[in-house]
C-alpha cells in the first residue's frame, strides 16, 4: 500500500520547496501561445456522383497565431475557395412549373448571357439560366434525373481573433468576413473560458452572432439577408492521468432567408432552431505512446433534420517526429420534414426541397493524415480522405428513396513554421 | 430516438469515474502530449468542417461565430 | 533563434556543466553565471567542510540544544524524512557518521564492534523534529544532507537559471541532470549512461526532453575484498553495505525525485526492479555486463 503512493509521496514533498516548484513548469496556467505560427494549408476536394464530376474545389489557405504580449494572444486566417465544376440542378422534366420561386420566373432577363466583358460572373449567370429554363443541362452529360451547369466562383474568407488571458481564464473577441458573387456575410462572437483552480475542469461560454446577405448569380433582383445567433456552453474535464473528456452544447437561432436559389421550388421556413451536443474523448495509450480520439456528434433541428456524427481517430507517434492518423468518421442523419427527392409539388404551399443535403442518408469517411516535424520548427503535413454517401447508410437503413449516391476525395497539404 | 438516450449513461459512466482521480500538475505529462489534445490542429477542423457543411445538413458544436457561406 | 552557450565547473566535489538556450549571448551568460552561483550557494549552505555552514551550525549543536531551520532547510529535512518512510528507516539523514566507519578511499573495511560503535549515533527516530526546530540528542550525531543536496541544487540551479532569462536549460552536476525542455526545435537531450564496470565505455544512451535523471552505481567508492564488493551504500538499521544493483537511472519530474528513486532502488538490493516497476517512472537497470533492463531500455538510443 504504502508502496503504490511512492512517487507521489516524493513529488509532493519536493513541491513543497519553492526552489523545486518554481523550476516546472507552468502547465496550470491559461496562456498565448509561446511562439509567432505562420502556416499554410491548401485544401482540394473533389465530389462525384454516379454520372459526373461534380463541385470540386481547391482552397488556399493561410493563417497565423501569436503572442502579443504575456496575457494576450491573436490569430488570423485567410482563405479563398476556387469552386470549379458542375452543381447538380433540380430535375428539368418537370422546369415547365417552376415552382413557387420567384427566382426562377426572371428567366427572360438572364437568357441574355454575356454582356460587354465576359467575366466569370456573367458566364455563371448565363449558365444558371440556362439550365432552369431548358431542357437540355449545359456543358456537361445530362439525364433525365438530373442536369449539371458549370459553376466557377470564388469565395474569399477572412477571420481574426484577440483572446486576453488572466491566471486560470482566458476571453475572446472575434470577426469573420467571407464574400462570394451571391453571398456576403459578417459574424462576431465572444467567448470565455475559466478553470477551476485544479485546472481539472473548465468552463467555456460562447455568443455569436451572424449577418448574411444573399443576392443570386440567377436573379439580379434577389436581396435577402439572414440572421442567426449561436450560445454555447460546454465543461472540459480531466478524467485520469491518461483521460479528458468534453462536452460542449450549441443552440442556434436563425431566421431570413434559407432557400437554396439554384434549385428549382427550393422554398424553406424562415427560421431554423437547432441544437448540436458535441462530446469528445481523448485517452492516451502507453503501451504505444499513442493517443485514441472518440468523437460524438447529436443534432436537432426544428426542420425536423436529426443526426449523428461521429468519429474514430488514433493518433500514432513514431520516432521524435512523425504522427500518423488513421480515422474513420460516420454521419447518419434524418431528412427534414419537406425533403422529397421527386420533383417540385405544383401546388406550391409550404415547403419543399430535394437538396441531398438535407435527406436521409448515411456517410462512411476513411482517412489518414501523417505530420513530420523537421528542424527549426518547420512541420509538414498530409491528410487524404475518402468519402461516400448512401442513402442505404442511414442508421436504421431507412434512407430516403432516390437520394444520390455521392463520393469524394479530400485532401488536405500544409506546412507550418513556428519562430 | 433509442440510439440517443444510449448516449447518456456513458457520458455518464465516464463523469463519474472522474470524480474518484484527483489529477495533480505533475502527473498531467501525458495530458500535456500534443497528441492529447481536444484539437491538435485546430486549422485543419475548420477546413474539414466547411467541406462536410457543404454535403451534409447538420453544423455546429465546435464554437460560435464562423460566419456562413453560400454552400447551404 | 535562442543561441546556445556551455560551461563547464567544478563544485560539489564532481565535474559540472550548465547548457542555456537564451535570446542572446548576454542573457545567456548572465543564466548560466546565475546557475553556477546557485549551485555554490547550496553547497556553501549545506556542506559538512565549512564550520559556517547551516549544517556544521546544525552539526554542532547536538546533545545540546534545539535549532530553528530556515524554510529551505526545513523543506529538504522534511524530504529526507519522507524518503527514510518509504525506505523503511534504509534511507536516514543521520546516517552521514558511518563514514567514521567506512573508509572508502582508504579501502578499509571496518569490524563489526566498529560499525556497531558508529551505529549507536544513527537512527531518524531517535531526533526531535518538531518543525522548524530540529533537536539532534547525542553528541556526534549529525544531519547530513549530502544524499540529497546535490540533485536539489540540479534543480534549483535550473529555476535560477529560467529566472535569469533563459528559454531553456540543461544542469549536469556529475551526473545528476536537470534540464527544462528540449533543445529549441523540439529534439530532446541525450545522456549517456556510464558501464557500471567499463569506466570507459557508454552502456546506455538515453533521451530526456524535460525533467530530471539521475544514475546510481555500485562503482563509485566500492571497496573490493576477498572477492567481495562493498558500495559506498550503506543501509542506515545495520551500517552495511547493500547488495545494490550495478546501476540505476531515473526519470522524473525533478531531479531530487529522480536521484531519491535510484537511491531508494540501490537500497532495496534484490528488490530494486519491483521498487522502480511500482515507482511507475521510466528506470533503466544495468547488470554488470551493462546489459539494460527496464521501459528505458527499449528507448535506448544506442
Amino acid at each position: 500500500m504504502r508502496k503504490e503512493y511512492l512517487t507521489r509521496a516524493l513529488t509532493s514533498a519536493a513541491l513543497a520547496l519553492p526552489g523545486i516548484a518554481a523550476s516546472l513548469p507552468a502547465m496550470a496556467q491559461m496562456a498565448p501561445p509561446e511562439k509567432l505560427t505562420v502556416g499554410m494549408k491548401w485544401l482540394e476536394y473533389q465530389d462525384y456522383n454516379s454520372k459526373n464530376e461534380l463541385m470540386g474545389v481547391r482552397a488556399p489557405y493561410v493563417y497565423m497565431e501569436a503572442p502579443l504580449n504575456e496575457h494576450i494572444g491573436i490569430e488570423g486566417s485567410f482563405l479563398i475557395d476556387a469552386i470549379a465544376g458542375a452543381t447538380p440542378m433540380a430535375p428539368t422534366a418537370s422546369s415547365s412549373s417552376s415552382g413557387s420561386g420567384s427566382s426562377t420566373d426572371t428567366s427572360s432577363s438572364a437568357s441574355g448571357g454575356g454582356g460587354p466583358s465576359r467575366s466569370a460572373f456573367t458566364s455563371l449567370m448565363s449558365a444558371a439560366a440556362q439550365a432552369l429554363t431548358t431542357e437540355a443541362g449545359s456543358t456537361s452529360s445530362s439525364s433525365g434525373s438530373g442536369s449539371t451547369s458549370d459553376v466557377t466562383d470564388n469565395r474569399v474568407a477572412v477571420d481574426a481573433k484577440g483572446t486576453y488571458y488572466f491566471d486560470r481564464a482566458a476571453v475572446g473577441l472575434g470577426f469573420a468576413h467571407s464574400r462570394e458573387s451571391d453571398w456576403q456575410s459578417n459574424a462576431g462572437s465572444l467567448d470565455l473560458r475559466v478553470a477551476t483552480p485544479d485546472n481539472n475542469r473548465t468552463y467555456s461560454f460562447g455568443v455569436g452572432f451572424t449577418h448574411d446577405a444573399i443576392t443570386s448569380n440567377a436573379d439580379p433582383l434577389l436581396d435577402e439577408t439572414r440572421s442567426t445567433w449561436e450560445g454555447m456552453f460546454g465543461i472540459t474535464q480531466v478524467l485520469s492521468q491518461t483521460q479528458l473528456i468534453q462536452s460542449n452544447i450549441t443552440l442556434s437561432y436563425g431566421s431570413g432567408f434559407f432557400d437554396d436559389i439554384y434549385r428549382s421550388g427550393d422554398v424553406r421556413p424562415g427560421e431554423r432552431l437547432a441544437g448540436a451536443w458535441l462530446t469528445r474523448y481523448r485517452h492516451y495509450v502507453p503501451a504505444f505512446d499513442a493517443a485514441v480520439h472518440v468523437d460524438y456528434r447529436l443534432f436537432l433541428d426544428d426542420w425536423g433534420l436529426s443526426a449523428h456524427t461521429a468519429e474514430l481517430a488514433w493518433y500514432q507517434p513514431i520516432g521524435d517526429d512523425w504522427i500518423v492518423r488513421p480515422f474513420l468518421r460516420y454521419h447518419s442523419q434524418d431528412k427534414v420534414r419537406f425533403y422529397d427527392s421527386a420533383a417540385a409539388p405544383t401546388t406550391g404551399s409550404g415547403s419543399y426541397t430535394n437538396d441531398p443535403r438535407l435527406g436521409s442518408f448515411g456517410a462512411l469517411a476513411p482517412g489518414i493524415a501523417v505530420e513530420k516535424r523537421f528542424e527549426d520548427g518547420w512541420t509538414l503535413e498530409l491528410h487524404a480522405e475518402y468519402y461516400e454517401r448512401n442513402a442505404n447508410w442511414h442508421l436504421t437503413g431507412d434512407g430516403s428513396n432516390g437520394l444520390e449516391g455521392l463520393s469524394a476525395y479530400v485532401f488536405i497539404m500544409g506546412v507550418r513554421k513556428s519562430f | 430516438m433509442i440510439s440517443r438516450l444510449m448516449i447518456l449513461p456513458v457520458f455518464g459512466l465516464l463523469m463519474a469515474q472522474a470524480g474518484c482521480t484527483d489529477v495533480q500538475p505533475w502527473e498531467k505529462q501525458y495530458l500535456a502530449k500534443p497528441i492529447m489534445a481536444l484539437d491538435p490542429d485546430p486549422q485543419e477542423r475548420k477546413l474539414r468542417l466547411h467541406v462536410y457543411g457543404t454535403r451534409e445538413g447538420a453544423f455546429g458544436g465546435y464554437g460560435v461565430g464562423g460566419g456562413g457561406c453560400g454552400c447551404n | 533563434m535562442p543561441v546556445p552557450l556551455r560551461q563547464c565547473f567544478a563544485a560539489m566535489g564532481c565535474d559540472c556543466e550548465v547548457q542555456v538556450y537564451a535570446a542572446d549571448p548576454a542573457v545567456a551568460e548572465t543564466a548560466a553565471a546565475a546557475a553556477q552561483a546557485e549551485v555554490r550557494r547550496v553547497e556553501a549552505k549545506f556542506s559538512r567542510y565549512r564550520p559556517d555552514s547551516v549544517l556544521s551550525r546544525i552539526n554542532a549543536a547536538a546533545g545540546r540544544t534545539a535549532c530553528p531551520l530556515d524554510d529551505e532547510t526545513a523543506g529538504l529535512v522534511a524530504y529526507g524524512v519522507t524518503c527514510w518512510q518509504q525506505s523503511d528507516g534504509a534511507f536516514d539523514l543521520t546516517s552521514g557518521v558511518l563514514r567514521r566507519a567506512w573508509d572508502f578511499r582508504g579501502g578499509i573495511v571496518p569490524s563489526r564492534e566498529q560499525v556497531a560503535e558508529v551505529r549507536a549515533l544513527v537512527g531518524w527516530d531517535k531526533v526531535r523534529w518538531q518543525p522548524p526546530d530540529l533537536f539532534l540528542p547525542l553528541p556526534g550525531m549529525e544531519l547530513d544532507l549530502g544524499g540529497i543536496a546535490k540533485e536539489y541544487a540540479a534543480d534549483t540551479a535550473a529555476t535560477a537559471c529560467l529566472a535569469a532569462g533563459a528559454a531553456v536549460c540543461l544542469i549536469n552536476l556529475g551526473g545528476d541532470v536537470r534540464t527544462t525542455g528540449p533543445h529549441p526545435d523540439g529534439r530532446p537531450w541525450r545522456v549517456g549512461i556510464r558501464h557500471p564496470r567499463q569506466p570507459d565505455r557508454r552502456a546506455a544512451r538515453l533521451q530526456i526532453a524535460a525533467g530530471g535523471l539521475a544514475t546510481s552505481g555500485d562503482y563509485e567508492r566500492a571497496i573490493i575484498r576477498d572477492g567481495i564488493r562493498y558500495c559506498h551504500i550503506l543501509d542506515a538499521r545495520t551500517g552495511w553495505p547493500v547488495a545494490a544493483p550495478p546501476s540505476v537511472t531515473v526519470i522524473a519530474p525533478v531531479c531530487l525525485v529522480a536521484g531519491s528513486l535510484t537511491t531508494l532502488a540501490m537500497l532495496a538490493g534484490p528488490t530494486a526492479q519491483a521498487l522502480l516497476e511500482a515507482a511507475g517512472l521510466p528506470w533503466l537497470l544495468l547488470d554488470e555486463q551493462g546489459r539494460r533492463c527496464g521501459p528505458l531500455a527499449e528507448k535506448d538510443l544506442t
